[in-house]
Formats: C-alpha cells, sequence, structure tokens
C-alpha cells in the first residue's frame, strides 16, 4: 500500500513548524485521510502522556556551588592584575619600545644629575676609612707642597724633608692611586701620579743637587698646578 | 542570535572575559538542565556544564557564527554528555545515579506536594516518572538527544539538526523513532 504523502510533515504539524499555508492544507488533508488523522491522534496522546515527566529541580546549594566555579571562569582579574598583565606579560611592541627608551632617559639623567662628583668612593664604613685616609693624606701633601714653595734655602728643605715622613706619604701614594684606579677615579689618579714623582723625587734627593732638586721640583709644582687641583678635591 | 548576543560573542572572541561572563550568565541553566536531561543526574551534569563552559571559553575564537551561539554551545554539551555516558560503565552509572539523586536534586513526590496534587495521583506520577526516565535513556543517542531538546528545550528540527550536525529531514526520522519507542515503552501509563 503507497504511503500518504503528507505524513513526512505529521511531526511538522505537530511541531507547529509549518507555514500559515501548509498547516491549513494540512488540516484539510486531516479530513480526507484517516490514516493521517489516526497517526495525530497516536502522537498528541503521547506528548500529553510524556507532558507528565517532571524534571527534578537542583538543590539550592549545588546551584549556588554551580555558579560559583562558574565565575572564576569568567571573573574580571583586577586592575592592577591587568596593568601588570598588560606592561610585563603581553605588552604590545610600542609599550615595549617606550619602556626601554624611558629606562635609557633615566639612565642618562641619573648620570648627569643624580651622581655627585665627589671624591668620596662608597658609602659603606669601609669608605669612610678610605676617605678620610684620603683627605689627611691631601692635607699633608698640600702643607710640603706649600713648603717646598716657600723654601729658598737647601738647609729648610733638609729639614722640612726630615720632618715629612715621605716614606709613609709614598705608601698612601700607592694605596689611595690603586683605589682611584679601581674608582676610575681619573682626576685623582691623575693628581696622585704628580704627588708620587714629587715624593720620589724628595725621597731620593741628593747632597750635590740639592739646588737644582729644589727648583724643579718648585716648577713641576707651579705648572702642575697642583694646589688648585688640591684645593679642587680637598673637601 | 539577535545583536545584542553577536556583540558579546565578538567582544568575548577578542578576549573580553566580562563579556563570556554575560553569555555565561544567560546560558547557564540551561546548559545546566540540558546535561541533566542527558546524563540523569545533577552532579555529573554540573561537570559536564562546566566543561561545557570551558571548552566554549577556549574555543570561542573558532566560533564562525554560521549558527546561533546558543546551538554550538548545545552541540558541546551534547558531545561532551554523550562521551561521559559512553565512558561510564553501566554498574558504574547505577551506583552513581542512586548514591547521587538524593543529594544534589529536589525530590519529585516534593514538587508534586508543592503543586497540591493528591497523594494518590503523585504515587502514580512518581512511578510513571522513574519509567520515562528509564525509557528516555534507553534510546539510542541521536534519538534520545533530539526528543529531548525538542520536547524539554523548544528547539525546532532546524536547530536541532544543527546541533546533531545534520539534515532536517534526518532530526524528524529520530524524532518518529523516539517518539515511536516511548509510546511502546510506556504503553501501561495510557491511562495516566
Amino acid at each position: 500500500m503507497k504511503s500518504c504523502p503528507f505524513k513526512t510533515k505529521l511531526l511538522d504539524f505537530m511541531y507547529g513548524e509549518l507555514s500559515k499555508d501548509q498547516m491549513n492544507q494540512f488540516q484539510q488533508h486531516l479530513d480526507k485521510c484517516p490514516e493521517c488523522t489516526e497517526n495525530v491522534d497516536r502522537y498528541i496522546g503521547t506528548m500529553d502522556l510524556l507532558s507528565f515527566r517532571v524534571r527534578p529541580s537542583p538543590k539550592k546549594q549545588l546551584l549556588t556551588d554551580y555558579h560559583r566555579k562558574l565565575k572564576k571562569l569568567y571573573n574580571q582579574d583586577s586592575l592592577i592584575d591587568r596593568l601588570l598583565q598588560f606592561i610585563f606579560i603581553k605588552p604590545p611592541i610600542s609599550v615595549r619600545f617606550a619602556g626601554v627608551m624611558i629606562i635609557f632617559l633615566i639612565g642618562i639623567l641619573i648620570g648627569k644629575y643624580g651622581i655627585k662628583s665627589t671624591i668620596t668612593f662608597l658609602d659603606s664604613p669601609q669608605a669612610v676609612v678610605e676617605t678620610n685616609l684620603l683627605n689627611n693624606y691631601l692635607f699633608e701633601t698640600e702643607l710640603l707642597l706649600l713648603g717646598i714653595s716657600n723654601i729658598e734655602s737647601t738647609n729648610d728643605l733638609k729639614l722640612l724633608i726630615k720632618e715629612t715622613n715621605c716614606a709613609s706619604l709614598l705608601q698612601k701614594t700607592q694605596v689611595l692611586k690603586g683605589k682611584a684606579e679601581q674608582e676610575q677615579n681619573i682626576q685623582l689618579a691623575n693628581l696622585l701620579n704628580q704627588l708620587e714623582f714629587i715624593l720620589l723625587e724628595l725621597a731620593n734627593l741628593e747632597d750635590s743637587a740639592y739646588d737644582e732638586e729644589l727648583n724643579f721640583v718648585k716648577d713641576y709644582i707651579n705648572e702642575g698646578y697642583l694646589f688648585v687641583e688640591l684645593k679642587t678635591l680637598n673637601l | 542570535m539577535n545583536d545584542r548576543e553577536t556583540q558579546l560573542v565578538h567582544k568575548a572572541q577578542q578576549g573580553n572575559k566580562k563579556a563570556f561572563g554575560k553569555l555565561v550568565k544567560k546560558y547557564r541553566n540551561k546548559v545546566l538542565y540540558l546535561a541533566y536531561d542527558l546524563v540523569g543526574n545533577y552532579d555529573d551534569a554540573q561537570d559536564i556544564a562546566q566543561n561545557a563552559f570551558l571548552k566554549a571559553l577556549n574555543g570561542i575564537r573558532s566560533f564562525q557564527g554560521k549558527s546561533a551561539f546558543s546551538t554550538w554551545l548545545y552541540r558541546i554539551v551534547v558531545n561532551l554528555a554523550i562521551d561521559f555516558k559512553r565512558s561510564k560503565t553501566r554498574k558504574k552509572q547505577i551506583s552513581i545515579e542512586t548514591s547521587i539523586t538524593e543529594n544534589s536534586e529536589i525530590s519529585i513526590e516534593n514538587i508534586l506536594e508543592d503543586k497540591h496534587i493528591p497523594p494518590d495521583r503523585i504515587v502514580e506520577l512518581k512511578d510513571f516518572n522513574v519509567h520515562a526516565k528509564k525509557a528516555i535513556d534507553k534510546l539510542p543517542n541521536n534519538q534520545r538527544v533530539a526528543f529531548i531538546l525538542r520536547h524539554y528545550h523548544d528547539l525546532s528540527m532546524k536547530e536541532i539538526a544543527a546541533v546533531l550536525e545534520c539534515e532536517p529531514g534526518t532530526v524528524r526520522s529520530h524524532l518518529f523513532r523516539a517518539i515511536n519507542r516511548l509510546r511502546d515503552e510506556l504503553k501501561e501509563f495510557e491511562s495516566l
């Protein structure tokens, strides 16, 4: 027996998924087709029966837990988290470039204005001792140079050298020179070099050459502007 | 999918979690109930629903908008629920269902009592619900999914076809068979 062509439209009719015209057409067909009418009645009966199915509700606690867990999925990060993420975790190339430039500029500014030109090596206790040593040394050296500049006779020079412990000053010079080189303090290292030269000359003076040596040292002191440099450094 | 939902989906695709949150809020209960209808208890349904949203969050960039967002989301839920059912042995499933049901859901009696239904009628309806649940559970996957989506989630046959990724004609066929089977299984309750 040939099946009714409207049979395929039965469910669409039951679920109301036909257009208005198709619905009217199907309705008219039902008046003429006992097979489709019987099927429709059967489906209506079954659907009515299935409508008695009740879905139990979840308990409130379960629903609250479920909503809370889901919230973790989409909860927005705090403003600080987002900012840190933007800056450090996934910054765009422009932000990275700007960051590098800012760090570079800060470096220049610190170099230019932040670091004081000073003879203080460091701020540690050791540095304080070294600074005191340097200042004492410069003070002693300045006195020596002043004395030499104002001496006229070889006897006075002999007396001055005797009173001044040139060997101790030389030792201090070498220690401080090493430190200045380590700290790359070129100005101080140059001055110490000149002072070392004078001290070495004084320490190795020969009796026969006192006058000649005295004049040489005086000239050296004056030409090298050692007093000016000493005044600049001896804070 | 309305304009507002399209906008939310678009924002969520660009990584806006707030927009995704709004979509979650809109669909969280529907997804939970669909998962319940498919697996039969709220504890497993809750896990499936959470996984579905996690999958949706991770895969939202791949959503091309060819179907509605809800259809895409329901497809994820359906696939997870089918995988879940497959992975459980029958023995385990029964023990979990009986132990969990009491803890996670409000009993049918309580719901019916709240509707002021007479006690003898409550007994009949409870009995029917136990049988109906078993009958629906026994349906082949595609028939069960098509039936649940049409009858309890009000999806059109076209939408169900999009969820199951098949032709509407195939959905019609699944529904025909599902209804005929259920009619046979629940014959004893015709007088209800």
